[in-house]
């Protein structure tokens, strides 16, 4: 036997193994991070071991230690799972381990992100002739989009940000949401944009950034600004109303950008597309493909409207990368903050390959259905509050109108493990967060999880009132 | 079967037949950017296809436009290759799915990360007690490294950057030699600083950093001030004077920092250590796992010093202090969510040992000794550098065009994969050796697929 072939075809049997073990396994792990250094740990090992026992090992030792993110029944943060096709792909991509930084020196992997950004662009109705890159997530894309904006609004008063940097130039402001995601924060820290240059403005109960209070605070103040709207608060899933923010923000120099790490895919259904009505006058949008795309971790997209500030902020010339004239091929690493990388471009080709447009709408109207039959479910029991309005994905629910019960009853859900789920605080107001994105959610895993939920919570009650 | 294991089956299947005839294949892409164009694209389907198909349909039309950086005879940029077991381990990785950014979204990730962590400081000679990212590459790494430098440096001056920004700071002085690998300048630009803040310190004919003009440098300004050395030149491979960098460094009172893409794998090896000696010294460190570990893309490392100023720099809202439960792999990264990288890492040296990495190292440099042994041996090649690692700069009839053409030549002809560079105003054919899969028949045969070319074009050959 060819100890190659053994080694990939008994990981293709555990890998299927395992995905067809979620409908029975508990949804969380069932070791701490302590049993599970134990288990990895030891002193490095001095001498090497058979490659089919590593991984027999890797799986025994880690396996514990998993959480089922790619079940039905996962409702955590907002995860989504991997498309069998998306997950080959990304198999393939591990074995021809192409790098993916320049479209000559590995060709596949550059022509299948130009064809995977004609495809995304056309699904999620953005403007014709944007740029794109192919990042780890949407927290990187933040950071290559806002980049990009950066440099064109320091560009328009004159300051050669890459020569010059950012310490004499004209103040940079930033106004986001009240409610915008945190790794915007993060993003423009990294970009040495500091949290005292980010104004925030108020939003409403459902998070939404109230549009009167941004035209007054694009009014009061001056110089080089960036506007960073939302499309699927990471609690209720609302949308920012972009068209009115986009005409608060033209005829003023801002940039315009969306964080739409799962809610710009609303785009990709008609029912659901009025949500993010506006988008398309964004400068820049950022977005995950392994949430709601469903290819596995990790992948991100930054799209911008100008393709110019985009490849100045992040290209770089050297004589070894023997590089194509800059206007004659697009060299992926022109549009990221990387250099050498995975493909990421594959999974996304399948992804889209498998579901086609129609699936990908599909897919996303389903996930809302089942938050819609989340909320319905729930909100039909005593004592059981949904506190928003169930836009998208995302539902958020309270317990007995008290903090340690809905506290109580994510940790019950969470030991249960028929459902796996986390809480948040919204409003001031503890909660528990359920969302929906995994392309394999059943009707059925939500009538399961739903009932799980309501007997933790009929547990929680005991348990609050005990103590 | 399941239809979902009889996909898997048969991506295992091709996986295994597409290693087996590595050896067969040309290690250029054979096909043309158009076909590839028009074998993956076409208009946005609206009907769903079978997973099965979209998996043949990807492989017949990828697979032309393919390079052969898995096999042992790809020698162009340091790609390095991936060893079956971390495939295998990466394959895992994406099958669970994991999101590794803190140890509630994969207690599992987190540990793995963790026991590889101490693993690679051990093996590299970096000191205890210090943190650890896994990142894209060593770009990544850089950035990661110049933001902990940039929040250190600043608090050190007085200045909260996370709250006031770079605007109105102190400014930063960034030395760097003049030969540094371009990723600094990027990660230095990222960060905001701006290459104007990069002060060139002269190398040597082989591109290290003279530490005596280093001195000078430094003596010559005041303020924060970051130092980038570098642990293997791109082109020659030589590792700058990193024990004398660090007096400076010391002295002044400056951030050292080393990036150490593939040279910091010198430490690994009891053969080649010599050559990073004092690289313990540093304040933080990039590298890449997918180039000399031989771990599949992508995969890079960032180790640093001083955790606080690393956490500072990248933790979600500098709150890592406060957290009960550890480390977070997302504390030391840019990212947020991510794939769980630690366990290709995990894999590859589980699956190689000490003895094996510091095997891989010595097997590759010897490699690259032996190529320039063989063609430097013939009249009109010349070896621009020393070959100190597993790097080798190649001149034929000291002419820039021939060279180049050479250079065309062989990547046409497909025995093996090469690239060019200009190395100091001089064209040179750049060989790195960076695959476990490389033997000393590779290396023959590419040699002659080498000498074969340049007697088809150079005059002293022919």
């Amino acid at each position: 036997m060819d100890p190659v072939k053994d080694l990939l075809g008994l990981t293709a049997d555990y890998a299927a193994q395992f995905l067809g073990s979620l409908d029975e396994r508990p949804v969380g792990a069932s070791a701490t991070v302590e049993e599970l250094r134990a288990a990895l740990g030891g002193p490095l090992p001095q001498h090497g071991l058979d490659q089919t026992q590593v991984v027999a090992e890797l799986i025994e030792a880690a396996g514990p230690g998993i959480i089922a993110i790619p079940s039905g029944r996962f409702f955590g943060f907002v995860i989504g799972g991997a498309l069998p096709a998306a997950l080959a792909a990304d198999w393939l991509t591990s074995t021809w381990d192409q790098n993916s930084a320049q479209i000559r020196p590995t060709p596949s992997a550059g022509v299948v992100e130009e064809v995977a950004l004609a495809w995304l662009r056309e699904l999620l109705q953005l403007p014709a002739g944007v740029s794109a890159g192919f990042v780890t997530g949407c927290q990187m894309a933040h950071v290559t989009a806002l980049a990009a904006a950066r440099h064109r609004i320091l560009e328009r008063v004159g300051w050669d940000l890459a020569r010059d940097g950012l310490q004499g130039a004209p103040r940079i402001r930033v106004i986001v949401g009240e409610e915008r995601h945190v790794t915007v924060d993060r993003a423009l820290r990294h970009l040495g944009i500091g949290s005292a240059q980010i104004q925030s403005v108020p939003a409403d109960g459902q998070g939404r950034m109230r549009v009167e209070l941004l035209r007054d605070a694009l009014e009061g103040g001056a110089g080089p600004t960036i506007v960073c709207a939302q499309v699927g608060n990471v609690n209720t899933g609302s949308c920012d109303d972009v068209t009115t923010i986009a005409d608060a923000v033209e005829g003023t120099d801002a940039w315009l950008h969306v964080d739409g790490a799962f809610g710009l895919w609303a785009a990709a259904s008609p029912r659901l597309r009025h949500l993010v009505a506006g988008i398309e006058h964004a400068d820049s949008w950022a977005t995950d493909a392994h949430k709601w795309l469903n290819v596995p971790y990790d992948s991100g997209i930054a799209f911008c409207a100008d393709p110019e500030a985009h490849r100045a902020a992040m290209s770089v010339r050297a004589s070894y990368l023997e590089q194509a004239d800059t206007d004659a091929a697009r060299d992926q690493m022109d549009w990221v903050p990387e250099f050498s990388r995975r493909a990421r471009g594959f999974p996304i080709y399948a992804a889209i390959r498998a579901l086609g447009s129609e699936g990908i709408t599909a897919m996303v109207e389903r996930c809302c259905g089942h938050a819609t039959r989340f909320a319905e479910l729930l909100g039909a029991e005593p004592g059981v509050e949904i506190l928003n309005e169930v836009v998208v994905n995302q539902v958020l629910v309270r317990f007995g109108d008290d903090d340690a019960l809905t506290e109580a009853t994510v940790k019950g859900v969470q030991e249960d493990g028929t459902c796996w789920l986390s809480g948040t605080v919204w409003r001031g107001k503890a909660a528990m967060r359920i969302s929906v994105s995994n392309w394999q959610t059943s009707d059925e895993d939500v009538e399961r999880s739903a009932g799980a939920i309501l007997e933790a919570a009929a547990r929680g009650v005991g348990t609050v009132r005990a103590t | 079967m399941s239809d979902v294991h009889d996909l898997f089956r048969r991506a295992a299947d091709y996986a295994a037949q597409f290693h087996d005839t590595l050896d067969d294949r040309p290690v250029g892409p054979p096909a043309s950017f158009d076909d590839l164009v028009q074998a993956l694209g076409g208009p946005l389907a609206d009907e769903e296809h079978g997973d099965a198909d979209v998996i043949s349909e990807l492989i017949a039309a990828a697979e032309p436009g393919l390079v052969g950086s898995q096999t042992g005879r790809y020698f162009g940029f340091v790609f390095g290759s991936a060893m079956p077991a971390a495939v295998a381990a990466d394959w895992v990785a994406s099958a669970w799915d994991q999101n590794a950014f803190s140890v509630v979204t994969s207690p599992a990730a987190a540990a793995a990360e963790q026991v590889a962590a101490g693993w690679l400081a051990e093996l590299l000679g970096l000191p205890d007690g210090g943190s650890c990212g896994f990142v894209t590459g060593a770009q990544g790494a850089n950035t990661t490294a110049l933001a902990a430098a940039r929040q250190h440096v600043l608090a050190r001056a007085g200045w909260d950057v996370g709250r006031d920004g770079l605007h109105g700071a102190p400014p930063i002085r960034v030395l760097a030699g003049v030969e540094r690998h371009v990723t600094i300048d990027r990660s230095l630009r990222l960060l905001g600083l701006g290459t104007g803040a990069l002060e060139l310190v002269p190398a040597n004919g082989q591109g290290r950093m003279r530490a005596d003009a280093l001195r000078d440098a430094l003596a010559g300004g005041t303020g924060p001030v970051i130092v980038c050395a570098q642990a293997g030149n791109v082109n020659t491979g030589a590792v700058d004077p990193l024990n004398e960098i660090a007096d400076a460094c010391a002295a002044a009172g400056a951030w050292h920092h080393v990036d150490g893409a593939f040279g910091l794998w010198a430490s690994a090896s009891p053969r080649f250590r010599h050559l990073t000696v004092g690289c313990e010294r540093a304040d933080s460190w990039a590298t890449d796992a997918h180039k000399w570990l031989n771990v599949p893309y992508d995969c890079g490392i960032v180790f640093c010093r001083h955790p606080q100023s690393h956490g500072d720099a990248m933790a979600v809202a500098a709150s890592y202090l406060q957290r009960a439960d550890g480390r977070s792999p997302s504390d030391w990264v840019p990212e947020s969510s991510r794939r769980a990288r630690g366990f290709a890492v995990w894999a590859a040296l589980r699956s190689l040992g000490r003895n094996g990495v510091a095997d891989l190292v010595d097997r590759c440099c010897d490699h690259a000794r032996a190529f320039a042994d063989l063609l430097g041996a013939e009249p009109g090649v010349e070896i621009l550098n020393d070959v100190v690692l597993n790097q080798v700069l190649v001149r034929f009839d000291d002419d820039d065009e021939t060279t180049r053409e050479v250079v065309r030549r062989v990547q046409a002809d497909g025995t093996c994969w090469l690239g060019g560079t200009d190395w100091q105003g001089r064209a040179a054919m750049r060989i790195s050796v960076s695959s476990f899969r490389t033997t000393g028949t590779d290396v023959e045969r590419s040699v002659g697929a080498i000498l074969e070319a340049a007697a088809a074009v150079s005059g002293s050959l022919r």
